[in-house]
C-alpha cells in the first residue's frame, strides 16, 4: 500500500506523500490553529483533510470505499464503520479515533469535538464514491470519545447533504 | 560507526501499521502516517489567516507558533525513539561517541517520509547545519504557491530540528529523562537553548532547504 522512495526519503499513497508524525504533534497543531483563529481553523482542517482523502482516493483502482477503510486504520487514526453511510449521508462511527484517544490523554476531556482530520476524511469518501461536493458544512461530529470516553464509546459523524 | 543507511533501511521496513483498533503505539508515542499535503495546508492556510487585518509584526507569531509545534514533534517522537528499545538493539551498538545520537537520529528521520536530511556540518554542543531535499513542507509550498516565499517555510523541519539538539545537548536524552512537561521546559525556554534558522529553502526559490540550529 505504501511505496517507500529510499532515494528521496518520501512515502506515498495513491501518489499522496505522507508522513509519520505522533499524536503530541497533531494535537499541539491542531489546538494552536484553533486557538487562534478560531472556528475558521477547524473549517480548514476538516476541508484539508477531505480535499487530501480525495486526491489520494482518484488514484485507487477498485474498490475505493473499502480501501479508505482499510486505510484509515493502517495509517493509525482508528477503526471507520462506514456501514450506515449511504449516496445521501448517514453515520459514521470512529471507535477509536486517534485523536480523541490522544486528546483526552494529552489534555483531559474536551468541551467540543475535536476528531477534525475524520470528518474531512469521511467527506473525502463520500465526495470520491459519488461525485459529490460536500464541505465543512455537511459534517458534525456529534459524539466525541475525547469528551468522557467513559461513557461514550465510539466518536460519531453525521453527514446531511 | 553509525551505519546511516542500514538504519533508515531497518526504520522504513519497520512494521508500523495500526494495530487492532487502527492504532499505531510505539516509541511512547501514538503515531499517524498522515497526508503531507494536510500539515502543510492547515499550516500555511493558518498563516494567511492569521495574518488578515494585523501589522506585519504580530504576523511573525503564527510562524513562531508553527515552529513551536515542530519543537512539541521532535522532543515526543525524537526522544521517544532514542528511549526505543529499538534504538537500544540497532543504533546504540553503533554509537561511539555523543555526537553519534545526533548521526543515528538523522537516520531515522529519513525513514519517516520527511524528505532526505543530511547533515552538512555538526559542531558539538554549539551548532547543527542540516541540508533537506524533497522537504514535504517546501514541496507542498512550491506546487501551491511557487517559489517567490520571501522567507523559509519548513516550519516543522526548523523546530524539530531545534528539538534534536535540545534534546542532545541542552539536555541528555542519552541519560534516558522522562519526557514530562518539566523536562520540556527546561529545554526550550532555558538560557542555554537552541534556536533554528532555515537558511535556504526551496520555497524562496534555493536549491535545497537548509536549517542552521545554534545556541541563542
Amino acid at each position: 500500500m505504501v511505496e517507500f522512495d529510499i532515494e528521496k526519503n518520501i512515502a506515498i499513497i495513491g501518489k499522496q506523500m505522507v508522513v509519520f508524525h505522533c499524536n503530541h504533534y497533531n494535537l499541539t497543531l491542531q489546538r494552536t490553529i484553533i486557538d487562534a483563529i478560531g472556528e475558521k481553523g477547524i473549517t480548514i482542517q476538516i476541508n484539508a483533510a477531505m480535499r487530501s482523502t480525495q486526491q489520494m482516493l482518484s488514484n485507487i483502482d477498485g474498490d475505493i470505499k473499502q480501501f479508505a477503510i482499510d486505510n484509515f486504520s493502517k495509517l493509525g487514526f482508528g477503526v471507520l464503520d462506514c456501514s450506515s453511510l449511504n449516496e445521501d449521508g448517514g453515520i459514521v462511527k470512529v471507535p477509536f479515533s486517534h485523536y480523541a484517544i490522544a486528546w483526552f490523554e494529552k489534555f483531559g476531556p474536551c468541551k467540543e469535538a475535536v476528531c477534525h482530520f475524520n470528518a474531512g476524511y469521511i467527506l473525502g469518501i463520500i465526495n470520491s464514491l459519488y461525485g459529490k461536493n460536500l464541505n465543512h458544512t455537511n459534517i458534525k461530529e456529534t459524539a466525541c470519545r475525547a469528551m468522557d470516553p467513559e461513557s461514550i464509546e465510539s466518536c460519531e459523524f453525521e453527514v446531511k447533504l | 560507526m553509525i551505519d546511516s543507511d542500514r538504519i533508515t533501511k531497518e526504520l522504513s521496513e519497520y512494521p508500523l501499521i495500526g494495530d487492532e483498533n487502527g492504532l499505531i503505539a510505539t516509541f511512547g508515542v501514538y503515531l499517524t502516517r498522515m497526508f503531507a499535503d494536510y500539515y502543510s495546508e492547515i499550516s500555511y492556510e493558518f498563516e494567511k489567516e492569521f495574518s488578515i487585518g494585523i501589522p506585519e509584526e504580530v504576523q511573525e507569531a503564527a510562524r513562531l507558533l508553527l515552529i513551536e509545534a515542530g519543537h512539541v514533534c521532535g522532543f515526543n517522537t525524537f526522544g521517544g525513539i532514542m528511549k526505543s528499545d529499538e534504538w537500544k538493539a540497532i543504533v546504540l551498538p553503533m554509537i561511539n561517541k555523543h555526537e553519534d545520537w545526533i548521526v543515528g537520529m538523522i537516520a531515522c528521520i529519513n525513514a519517516l517520509g520527511w524528505g532526505r536530511y543530511t547533515i552538512n556540518n555538526l559542531v558539538p554542543d554549539k551548532e547543527l547545519v542540516l541540508d533537506i531535499a524533497n522537504s514535504y513542507e517546501s514541496t507542498y509550498h512550491l506546487k501551491t504557491y511557487g517559489n517567490t516565499a520571501k522567507t523559509g517555510k519548513c516550519y516543522l523541519a526548523v523546530g524539530a530540528s531545534v528539538a534534536l539538539m535540545n534534546l542532545l545537548y541542552n539536555g541528555d536524552i542519552t541519560e534516558y529523562p522522562e519526557l514530562d512537561e518539566d523536562f520540556y521546559n527546561h529545554l526550550f525556554l532555558n538560557s542555554s537553548k537552541f534556536i533554528g534558522e532555515e537558511v535556504l529553502c526551496r520555497s524562496k526559490g534555493d536549491n535545497i532547504c537548509q536549517i542552521r540550529v545554534s545556541l541563542s
